[in-house]
């Protein structure tokens, strides 16, 4: 089969917070995220607008961050999110 | 401060607040430890002066005239809306983008919304609104963040047309219920009558303000009662079930609703270190409507949460519609949820009698009699008024039903009569003088002259182990060589499910079906995650996945 590189943890964040994510991603959404690439869609992951509100919540509990309505437009994949966590979990620290 | 009201729409929402001395509306933070906001009843009158005399002052937003709010959960939201009421406009709460998904689907709805109902303009927060323009929406928008904290108050508004409630109807057309001021002072005044409504009575939420639970129920009932209420956003209670029962428990709520998934939603979820020092004694009644109720789930949620005081008799069966405002039929309070078991094979010929067997057993619930000042009738299919313990279509008139759906005439002529009585497209029957409503009319499937109810199957079917929870649908499908239907069940199973385990699932959904209702299925979908079509509210859109699947485009 031809398609994207599987690629673990993204190599330009830390792995454990790439990890968290896909862990939670996992935990909440069934979603084994362990072979998602950075750019996948949550729509293409078949996570529905339930789940994604339940990630979103555990998300902000899990890294201590607020993730405004607003901000979340712009959360559409995997490695958006591990980016924005890795931004604003640092700022919060 | 002293509260006087100014106009009549203000002394609707505002006037117990001015008798009795202001309570408080507190948004409570998202995630733990965050902080708390509180807003005295004064304090939300000047700010929802002020959000009108902003959206006065856009030039986008007029008296009479509907316009979309994107309503999160928040206090400017709150301002705004009432804001909206304070004008006369009649503002339109429309669910927010759940954020990580849907994005798409969820601009072409607003595009969608804002021209079926003739929306002026979107109004929300700054982020929204430049999404929605980048994303090529070209609507009229108001920044809701902007609105000033305070204004004149315009005392020559009436109680009129008040707001527009939109429905989570299960197919894509967006419809509008256009509510009135008089709809919601009688609603709201029966629901407190109901619930013997007390002077300290608080209420906690955590239902969308998009929805009418949660607007009517909660918002719009603890303003005109002059209650505490504590709001909690909903991706709260959905990522962690035990922020709502914190909620009670640290403000002493008595009052708080939800529907029928959010309690063994939470029987399963909270965790038990969380449930240390939850004290629940103070709750008297969690509304329970808005979907069938399930009483072994209610029964799992009461049982879990009985040693930290929670009454067996909370859980309250309700039943209403956005059409009538909200609420239609009450229990009484602390009865809890009462079961009547009825056979299946009666039910589908229409009428309610014992169970022959366990088998046969289906377990509904009594919903309670009419509010005082509505009126409900089980009709057959002749229109006449069906004796006790058979069923048939359920309808309501009386002083909460609206007149209709705003700019949608066909929809309104064909569920609200000239003669005041409104078809719910619910089937019902009474039992015992109350209701006990048995499923949505249209998601009947009817096999060989036998009606069965959606959700029976469904029901079943997610008994089965491996299917996820919630994400069942079962509908009909013509069979023209038996020139009957066939009923066909779509399920969502984990993506990675071997091929064996696949037809596991099929072969027991098969059985389980047959077994509960004796009816064969045409056909079991097992489906990926987040491929049925769910409402905003999370449920299954049975007419769009039949729709789908009738296109062909549902499939694994």
């Amino acid at each position: 089969m031809i398609g994207p590189p599987m690629i673990g943890p993204d190599d330009r964040h830390p792995p454990s917070i790439s990890g968290r994510v896909r862990g939670l991603l996992a935990d909440v959404a069934g979603v084994d995220a362990d072979g998602v690439v950075p750019e996948a869609r949550f729509d293409d992951l078949g996570v529905d607008s339930v789940t994604a509100a339940a990630l979103l919540g555990r998300l902000e509990e899990a890294f201590d961050v607020t993730i405004t309505p607003e901000d979340a437009l712009h959360l559409t994949t995997v490695g958006a999110v591990v980016r924005y966590v890795s931004r604003h979990a640092r700022c919060d620290r | 401060m002293t509260l006087d009201v100014a106009s009549e729409v203000e002394a609707l929402y505002f006037g117990a607040a001015a008798a009795r001395g202001p309570r408080a509306l507190t948004l409570l933070a998202s995630r733990p430890g965050g902080p708390a906001v509180r807003v005295p009843h004064d304090d939300l009158l000047a700010r929802a002066r002020g959000a009108a005399a902003g959206l006065a002052a856009s030039g986008r937003i007029r008296a009479g005239e509907p316009f979309l709010l994107v309503a999160s959960t928040g206090i400017e939201e709150v301002t705004t809306f009432l804001g909206g009421l304070l004008l006369g406009a009649l503002p339109a709460p429309f669910a927010p983008p759940a954020g990580l998904v849907g994005l798409d689907g969820w601009v072409r709805r607003v595009e969608r919304t804002a021209a079926a109902l003739g929306a002026t303009a979107v109004v929300g927060r700054a982020g929204t609104l430049e999404f929605l323009a980048t994303h090529g929406v070209d609507l009229p928008t108001v920044d809701l963040g902007a609105l000033p904290a305070d204004g004149p108050p315009r005392p020559d508004v009436t109680a009129g047309p008040a707001y527009v409630q939109l429905t989570s109807g299960s197919t894509a057309d967006p419809r509008g219920v256009l509510v009135g001021h008089a709809h919601v002072a009688a609603n709201v005044h029966m629901i407190g009558w109901g619930s013997d409504v007390r002077a300290d009575d608080r209420v906690a939420s955590w239902l969308p303000l998009y929805h009418d639970m949660g607007l009517v129920g909660t918002v719009l009932f603890s303003l005109y009662w002059g209650l505490d209420l504590a709001l909690l956003p909903p991706q709260a209670f959905l990522a962690r079930p035990a922020s709502w029962l914190e909620a009670i428990s640290r403000h002493r709520c008595t009052l708080s609703p939800a529907p029928a998934f959010a309690f063994p939603y939470a029987a399963h979820r909270v965790k038990d270190e969380e449930v240390q020092g939850l004290d629940l004694s103070s709750w008297r009644i969690a509304y329970c409507g808005a979907e069938p109720i399930h009483p072994r789930g209610v029964e799992r949620f009461t049982r879990r949460f009985a040693p930290q005081g929670l009454s067996p008799g909370v859980v309250f069966p309700c039943y209403g519609l956005a059409e009538a405002t909200l609420a239609v039929t009450f229990a009484p309070p602390g009865r809890g949820v009462v079961e009547v078991a009825v056979s299946r094979r009666r039910l589908a010929a229409g009428e309610v009698a014992p169970p022959e067997d366990e088998v046969d057993r289906l377990d509904l619930v009594k919903n309670g009699r009419p509010l005082p000042e509505l009126e409900v009738e089980v009709r057959d299919d002749d229109g006449r008024p069906a004796p006790p313990g058979r069923t048939g279509a359920v309808f309501v008139r009386g002083a909460s039903v609206t007149t209709g759906y705003l700019r949608d005439e066909a929809a309104t002529r064909a569920a609200f009569g000239a003669d005041g009585w409104l078809d719910t497209g619910d089937l019902g029957a009474f039992v015992d003088g109350e209701l006990v409503v048995v499923g949505r009319r249209k998601d009947l499937i009817i096999v060989r002259g036998r009606n069965h109810a959606a959700i029976d199957l469904e029901w079943a079917a997610l008994t089965v182990e491996g299917v996820r929870p919630g994400a069942a649908a079962a509908f009909a499908v013509p069979d023209a060589e038996e020139g009957t239907e066939a009923a066909v069940v779509a399920l969502e199973v984990a993506a990675d499910e071997s091929d064996w385990s696949r037809g596991a699932i099929a072969a027991q959904v098969q059985d389980v079906v047959l077994a509960r209702t004796g009816l064969r299925l045409r056909e079991v979908l097992l489906l990926p995650p987040g491929t049925l079509p769910k409402t905003t509210s999370g449920k299954v859109q049975r007419a769009r996945a039949r729709a789908l699947h009738l296109e062909g485009a549902l499939h694994p």
